[in-house]
């Protein structure tokens, strides 16, 4: 279980989450939806370890394990994965270099072998191809060059490679169009087990009738004002976010 | 005495003249080469070493750095053996098929050196005893004061050459092996060598020339070296350079590169180490259509300073150029790039450029780049970029975000900066072994 309890953050001394509290259980996915400026990305960095995202009160335990404690690559061999809104670029570094770079030392941390060759090329081919990623795409230098959507079928494949514990998906249908949208959402839903939780950030309904959420968050001004079921993430598409942004005010 | 020796001063500067008259009548040659050793040393009285305030040395006062000069190794060097040799290279440059040329201690070892694979299809023997009755093609390059005039550091490599490699590739000959001139120095006490290569290649011949300094040395060496290249029409050549020294030896290296028409010269220069470090590449474009390249990877640490200068000449019309440099930094390393294209009135359509970028590693490193424009001609592509900074944090919290510990995911980055440069590389397996290289200095840098 995910738990998240009075956590403070500040970002270049300002205040931006401010005594969140969240809890998803093993085998739920979680929709945290928010105005713009809410703390949503900010939850995101921090759940991944970024620096200069100070953590000045509360805790973020997974599975019971401090978070807090460790360093981002640590948090990855601990089953944390951050899809990130705006994936970087890396010219120089071949995606399939990096991902097996990366398979190689999250298997290690976890204590299994590394894969072969053979079969490493296999696992990413097979994944590669559930998530229509061409094969050309995995001989260029990691993201470069690629459009949005591709970037963001990137990061589900890298998901589905290390196959994490915790997901957090930050704003993964921001510049996607339907189709894009339909292909990684249902990457992500193959990923959903009983095992796994996962953190669905978003700004917009949309992603969330193909990630259907069994629960809903609402963030704003850096804490949960209101949780609900999938219905919830309806409600705010009709209304907006205007009452919550009122009500931080 | 020439009156004009009074102006050299420094202890460095004495020595070099000393070391000159003591040793002079051993240094091998004609009376012809003789005579251009004694005109070398007076250009070197006249000028002495190149301190700051002379501008192409403004970031490398050579003045100031030379404490001291070094005589040539006395009497006969250790007896290498060909395990010795591959040995010293590391497996990834002892595997690459080519023609081996050792030289120890500024001395071609024959017994070391394949120097007979060329048959008919041109000469090729060592500098030592081609200067003994030089041809006219070897002593026109050595003379040509027109590139690189007043250069002290040419000039005493032409003063005290012991030894090198003369080349000259028929017309129509394409050498399909690499050619690797390899320099090794097993002293154990301060040395100063100089060595000295020509190389011409005549119409339509190709070859792939590697010149490497992996010596085991950690002597403080002083080791002054220069390569004349030649291109005639239609030739082609790839110049690389592998150069990874003791913190204590100092490298002086003058390239001189005359292109003729329609050549093509494709070079690259690795530095991953060498205390003091001078890489100075003079290319001249003469000749219409065409096409040079110049590129490198510098990579310096503990307080490592390498120097990289260029002089582009574009004296032809319608040539293309093209220079990449990647300067990695640590601890307190210095890095230096001058780059200056001149793009001569008759040199109409020229296509010049050049770029550099330094990746700092550590709040003491220091990069000085100075790119430079000097066009008379009014239609060309000329352009110039240099950039320094750090690793970028957001990518480097990319890479740990995915499980990749903070020291393999910095080296990945940095093997990714230098990479874009080596990636120049047409043969795939120097390309491999520069990389292996760049590995190395990370594995032994930052774990």
């Amino acid at each position: 279980m995910l738990k998240i309890e009075n956590l403070h953050v500040e970002v270049d001394g300002k205040e931006i989450l401010d005594g969140l509290d969240i809890e998803v259980p093993k085998g739920e996915v979680h929709a945290i939806m928010g105005p713009n400026g809410s703390g949503k990305s900010t939850l995101a960095y921090v759940l991944a370890g970024k620096d200069d995202y100070v953590v000045t009160k509360g805790s973020i335990t997974w599975n019971g394990e401090d978070l807090l404690e460790l360093s981002p690559d640590e948090r990855a061999a601990a089953g944390v994965f951050l899809a990130f809104q705006y994936p970087v670029e890396i010219p120089g570094v071949a995606t399939m270099t990096f991902l097996r770079t990366a398979l190689n030392a999250v298997r290690k941390a976890r204590g299994e072998d590394e894969l072969t060759t053979p079969d490493f090329m296999r696992v990413v081919r097979e994944k590669a191809e559930a998530l229509k990623i061409e094969s050309d795409m995995l001989k260029r230098p990691l993201n470069v060059g690629f459009s949005g959507g591709e970037k963001k079928r990137q990061e589900v494949l890298q998901m589905a490679l290390l196959e994490p514990s915790l997901c957090v998906l930050d704003e993964t249908d921001s510049g996607l169009d339907i189709d894009a949208v339909r292909i990684v959402s249902e990457g992500v839903n193959a990923l959903r087990s009983p095992e796994r939780a996962m953190l669905v950030i978003t700004h917009y309904q949309r992603l969330l009738t193909y990630i259907v959420p069994d629960r809903v968050h609402v963030l704003s001004a850096g804490k949960i004002v209101r949780s609900g079921d999938k219905e919830l993430a309806l409600e705010l598409e009709k209304s907006g976010y205007a009452e919550y942004e009122e009500a931080a005010a | 005495m020439d009156a004009a020796v009074n102006t050299l001063t420094s202890k460095a500067e004495l020595a070099f003249a000393e070391t000159f008259d003591r040793v002079k009548a051993e240094l091998p040659g004609a009376d012809s080469v003789h005579e251009l050793r004694n005109d070398a040393m007076r250009g070197f009285a006249r000028t002495g070493l190149p301190n700051r305030r002379v501008e192409e040395w403004k970031y490398t006062d050579l003045y100031a750095r030379l404490d001291d000069a070094f005589a040539p190794p006395a009497g006969e060097g250790p007896k290498l053996t060909r395990d010795d040799v591959l040995q010293a290279l590391g497996s990834e440059l002892a595997a690459l098929d080519c023609h081996l040329i050792v030289l120890v201690d500024g001395q071609v070892a024959i017994g070391l050196s394949e120097m007979n694979f060329l048959g008919e299809q041109g000469e090729l023997s060592s500098m030592a005893s081609a200067l003994a009755a030089p041809p006219t093609w070897l002593e026109e390059r050595l003379a040509d004061g027109e590139m690189a005039p007043q250069n002290a550091v040419l000039c005493l490599n032409t003063a005290m050459m012991s030894d090198g490699v003369a080349l000259r590739v028929a017309a129509d000959v394409s050498i399909e092996k690499p050619i690797h001139i390899v320099h090794l120095h097993t002293a154990t006490t301060p040395v100063g060598i100089a060595t000295r290569h020509v190389i011409a290649l005549e119409a339509r011949a190709r070859a792939s020339v590697l010149e490497s300094h992996v010596g085991p040395s950690s002597a403080a060496v002083q080791h002054n070296v220069a390569s004349d290249v030649s291109l005639a029409e239609g030739a082609a050549m790839h110049h690389l350079k592998i150069q990874q020294e003791s913190d204590s030896a100092t490298h002086l290296s003058t390239w001189r590169v005359a292109l003729a028409a329609s050549t093509n010269y494709d070079a690259f220069q690795f530095v991953g180490g060498t205390g003091l470090t001078r890489n100075e590449i003079h290319l001249s474009f003469n000749g219409e259509h065409a096409r040079g390249g110049v590129n490198g990877v510098f990579m310096g640490a503990s307080e490592q300073h390498i120097d990289t200068t260029l002089f582009v000449d574009h004296a032809a019309a319608n040539c293309v150029n093209r220079m990449v440099f990647k300067g990695v930094l640590d601890d307190a390393a210095r890095g230096v790039f001058q780059g200056k294209i001149m793009v001569r009135q008759q040199a109409q359509k020229t296509d010049s450029n050049e770029m550099v970028q330094g990746l700092l590693l550590s709040e003491r490193a220091e990069f000085d780049s100075k790119p430079e424009l000097e066009i008379f001609a009014d239609d060309v592509l000329c352009g110039h970029g240099s950039t320094s900074g750090q690793i970028d944090e957001d990518l480097l919290f990319y890479l740990r975000a995915r499980g990749i510990g903070e020291l393999e995911a910095r080296s990945l980055l940095i093997q990714a900066f230098a990479g874009e440069a080596l990636e120049l590389i047409e043969n795939e397996t120097i390309r491999e072994a520069l990389g292996e290289a760049v590995r190395g200095w990370l594995a032994h840098r930052i774990g």
